[in-house]
């Protein structure tokens, strides 16, 4: 998992294959990293096979953070078949964004 | 792909059973006689869940269930075992050490198949 | 599959004995080694384990009293005595003999295990003992329950919160399959919480910070939602709380208010609710804005109040769409106004034929048409389908086999055939009786049965057929028969025949349909309370249907009831003595015959006529309801069936056909002998229905009296 930078403070990170527990703190170091590098992430999760409850969760944290600082993280149209399958089945589609972002709910593609 | 769960137990009858019935519900399996062997068995292999007992020799259950999650690329496999009625307190020493369910002996095939779809999905 | 692992397990199984041995004979040599002590408890324990497996009870039982003693040297409550040793060694020896006698080689000695366990226990510190046998007996219950197996409940909705503790996942522990499964026992809605998922500075990513609530309706019961969380259940937060009962308690679309749920789930204090609810605004984002809820918690609520609301319109427009509740007085009173409309009808056909108005006929005839269509629109209202009677019998059949030692089981047919609402309450008691007839007195016990070449489950059928404008019903079992004999003398006995009379085995069989004639000797609870087929007969007869009955000795009997589809209306003939009208069920007569003068003097008397060579004896329905007036020269016998035989009635003459509404005759002709109620005529006049059965009944006891004066 690495970050590409662009010139004008942007980020884009390609995940790919089974985003699950194992990596979920390799994950949190990168969103971090990012954090401090960029302004805007966007997520190409389009190769993503698997995700699990604790990689839902970590991006939720992410997305939080990143509008707690007014930062902006998005996860790039197209997304796989299995994350909306996952968050179906983890109830992260019926859940409400917490303190206040709803408007920008990272799942919802910001249009809350 | 299919999910593959190893069966632990140094009762070859048992693991015979279990294999059986995992097989048959479309899982593939690996057989090891006892904690050290499946430790072996698991380095470098990709395992969704481990079945295992309690007494065993050279390394009892709860010894392999502190020793897989203490591995980091299986740390978060879910850990099923196989207790009998006498083992209360076994069973309380395998939650802490890390189990995630248990399946008390003797069971049928109908009971494992739950167990496992509980915990695998 | 089965077989292969039985072998498996004794090849282990003896493998491990031969094991044990020399674990044994060198542990007597270093009573101190925990290795070996640990040796010989594992295969004990293996033994013991895998033998409840694959059915070797027997091992599994006796190896776990050794086991118990070997954990006990094991934690060092116990020295590996010489004499625990031999008795180990024994009772290896002995568990040897019981695999080999699982092959059928050979029996094994019980008391040789007894006492090996008796001086094993000898051994134990007593205050150990029921430690394992307390252990044992909680062992008795399964783990891992099926879902299915809790009472079938009405559907009833639960509010679930699952908090899970913070090492869910690094106990391998997936929330999905549990969610999953919640979602399978009915209909629910699942909402996680991410309020809780702190910043990524904060953020152990492996610790679970999300929690759920789940509405969920179903008839599974609570434990199955319990059952869910067998595995977690200690180390979650989990608060299980029904919100909606499953009947229609409140309104459709109604339900609780969203301050009631955020202060029921301790989300929001009430008073925050109160204070805010004076501002005017939506509360959901009132709580929001004044910080006393998260919306994660706002939104979840509104979710459950939208399921409840859900739930609950669904339940009423099924309520709605299935059907409509109406009073049966209701529908009683319907089927009054209707007769007298189908009388009023019949009136007007008359009088617009005696008018020969063409206009009026057209009338008339749309009158009778319309007038029809109802009457059968609304008979059918009344139909209900014999089945829900059916399924009352299996619970009745189950018991009382159960009560007599019997194995029955009950099989129906034609549950779905429909009768009259009245017919059908009316038809239980006797149906009670028949069946618990069949069951004490038809159906042998299952060693009976057995030595009879019969499988030892007896069977009981019920089944509903229409025929014509009756219903057929059969209560047929395949018991011991009746005993024609056993009849016989007792209706001999009981002064009911001659002991010279010839009667066939029909007739017999009649017999014990006669008051008096009970077949219980002595008064069991299923059979004999006092009350015997003549209570059956006479519930029967008041349906104005018929009892009919076949029996095969050591094949089982049969008994058919003929009952008309409604009570309200029969087809009917309608006859004439004098000025008098009187009405025959349709479905019991046979044929009419001329009956001369010249026939009944050359009778000499005797109420009999010679039908084509058949004596057919009759009533004479003038004298009977003792009619004044001369009979015409030639008078009609109408010759119909009952109770199986075949009785003439004469009357002056027949007028023909006629559907007749049945009226009841009113309290003060209640006890008024061989009528069963009365119809009106087109011409307003009334006829009475006459009770065959009741009228054959009283002229036989008649005749009787004559012969014996």
């Amino acid at each position: 998992m690495k970050m590409e930078k662009q010139p004008d403070n942007t980020g884009k990170l390609v995940l790919t294959g089974d985003l699950t527990i194992q990596h979920v703190t390799e994950l949190r170091g990168v969103l971090l990293q990012a954090m401090q590098e960029v302004e805007q992430l966007t997520l190409d999760m389009s190769g993503v096979t698997d995700i699990d409850v604790p990689c839902l969760q970590l991006l939720c944290s992410a997305h939080r953070t990143f509008h707690g600082s007014g930062k902006k993280i998005e996860i790039q149209e197209g997304g796989p078949e299995v994350l909306k399958k996952t968050m179906n089945a983890a109830g992260y589609s019926s859940h409400v964004c917490g303190a206040g972002e709803a408007l920008s709910c990272l799942w919802k593609g910001g249009k809350g | 792909m299919a999910k593959v769960i190893m069966s632990v137990d140094d009762s070859a009858s048992i693991r015979q059973m279990v294999s059986f019935t995992l097989k048959g519900a479309g899982y593939d399996v690996i057989e090891a006689v006892d904690g050290k062997d499946a430790l072996a068995k698991l380095n470098g292999a990709t395992v969704n869940m481990i079945v295992t007992d309690l007494n065993m020799p050279n390394l009892d259950g709860i010894g392999l269930i502190k020793a897989v999650r203490a591995t980091p690329a299986h740390k978060f496999v879910p850990i099923v075992m196989l207790t009998t009625e006498s083992q209360d307190s076994k069973k309380q020493e395998g939650k802490s050490a890390g189990a995630t369910g248990w399946i008390v002996k003797p069971f049928k095939p109908e009971q494992l198949i739950a167990v496992v779809k509980k915990v695998l999905g | 599959m089965t077989d292969k692992l039985r072998e498996t397990y004794k090849e282990e199984a003896y493998e491990l004995l031969a094991e044990l041995e020399t674990s044994l004979l060198e542990l007597e040599e270093n009573p101190d080694n925990l290795e070996l002590i640990g040796r010989v408890f594992r295969a004990m324990h293996t033994i013991k384990g895998s033998g409840a497996m694959f059915g070797f009870d027997d091992i599994a039982a006796f190896t776990h009293e050794v086991e118990t003693i070997f954990d006990l040297v094991r934690n060092g409550k116990l020295n590996a005595t010489k004499e625990l040793i031999d008795l180990t060694l024994a009772a290896r020896d002995q568990i040897r003999a019981m695999l080999d006698a699982s092959d059928g080689n050979g029996a094994v000695d019980a008391a040789v295990s007894e006492t090996i366990v008796a001086g094993l226990k000898r051994l134990a510190p007593t205050s150990d003992k029921t430690e394992a046998q307390a252990a044992i007996s909680s062992s008795q219950k399964p783990e891992v329950k099926d879902s299915n197996s809790g009472d079938k409940t009405s559907e009833i909705t639960y509010r679930i919160r699952f908090r899970p503790s913070a090492d869910l996942f690094v106990n391998g522990t997936n929330p999905i399959p549990l969610l999953n499964e919640l979602r399978e026992l009915g209909s629910s809605r699942v909402i996680a919480h991410t309020d809780a998922i702190p910043v990524l500075e904060d953020m152990n990513p492996e610790i679970c910070s999300t929690y759920w609530d789940i509405i969920l309706t179903t008839d599974k019961g609570i434990n199955a939602i319990k059952d869910v969380f067998i595995f977690v259940e200690d180390s979650v937060e989990l608060k299980i709380e029904v919100i909606d009962q499953g009947w229609a308690d409140g309104e459709a679309g109604d339900y609780k208010k969203l301050g009631q749920i955020l202060t029921e789930r301790g989300d929001v204090k009430s008073e925050d609710i109160d204070n805010i609810l004076g501002r005017q605004k939506r509360l959901g984002e009132l709580l929001v804005d004044a910080g006393v809820a998260r919306p994660g918690q706002v939104a979840s609520a509104l979710v459950e109040q939208q399921h409840v609301k859900e739930i609950r319109e669904k339940r009423q427009t099924v309520e709605a769409a299935a059907s409509i509740r109406v009073p049966s007085e209701r529908l009683d009173s319907m089927v009054n106004l209707v007769g007298e409309l189908v009388t009023v009808q019949a009136r007007l056909t008359q009088a617009a034929a005696l008018r020969k108005d063409p206009e009026l006929a057209a009338i008339a005839e749309e009158v009778e048409r319309l007038s029809g269509d109802l009457r059968d629109k609304t008979m059918s209202i009344r139909m209900l389908q014999i089945g829900t009677t059916f399924s009352k019998f299996k619970r009745l059949v189950r018991d009382l086999s159960k009560e007599l030692g019997k194995e029955i089981e009950l099989t129906t047919s034609g549950a779905e055939t429909e009768l009259d609402k009245t017919v059908i309450e009316k038809l239980n008691d006797p149906l009670v009786h028949l069946i618990r007839n069949c069951i004490d007195h038809g159906i042998e016990s299952p060693e009976e049965r057995e030595k009879e070449g019969k499988p030892r489950i007896g069977n009981v059928h019920l089944s509903a057929v229409h025929s014509g404008a009756s219903v057929l019903i059969d209560i047929a079992d395949d018991g011991k028969g009746l005993n024609a004999a056993a009849i016989r003398a007792k209706a001999i006995e009981k002064g009911l025949i001659s002991a010279e009379a010839a009667l066939t085995e029909k007739e017999l069989f009649n017999l014990i349909l006669a008051p008096g004639f009970s077949t219980a000797k002595t008064v069991t609870s299923v059979s004999g309370r006092g009350v015997g087929m003549d209570v059956v007969k006479r519930a029967i007869d008041e349906l104005r249907g018929s009892i009919e009955i076949s029996s095969w000795a050591g094949q089982g009997s049969t008994i058919t009831l003929k009952l008309p589809l409604t009570l309200a209306i029969i087809e009917g003939l309608l006859v004439r003595i004098s000025g008098n009208f009187f009405v025959l069920p349709l479905s019991s007569v046979e044929e009419c015959v001329e009956l001369t003068r010249e026939d009944s003097e050359r009778a000499h008397g005797r109420n009999m006529a010679n039908v084509r060579g058949q004596i057919i004896p009759y009533i004479r329905l003038r004298d009977q309801f003792m009619i004044i007036g001369e009979p015409p020269a030639i008078e009609q016998i109408v010759i119909a069936r009952v109770d199986g035989n075949r009785v003439g009635f004469v009357v002056d003459g027949v007028i023909g056909e006629h559907q007749t509404v049945i009226k009841s005759l009113g309290r003060a002709y209640r006890d008024v002998e061989g009528i069963s109620g009365a119809t009106i005529l087109g011409d307003g006049t009334v006829a009475l229905i006459l009770d065959t059965s009741h009228l054959v009944a009283t002229a036989t006891l008649e005749e009787q009296t004559l012969v014996q004066t």
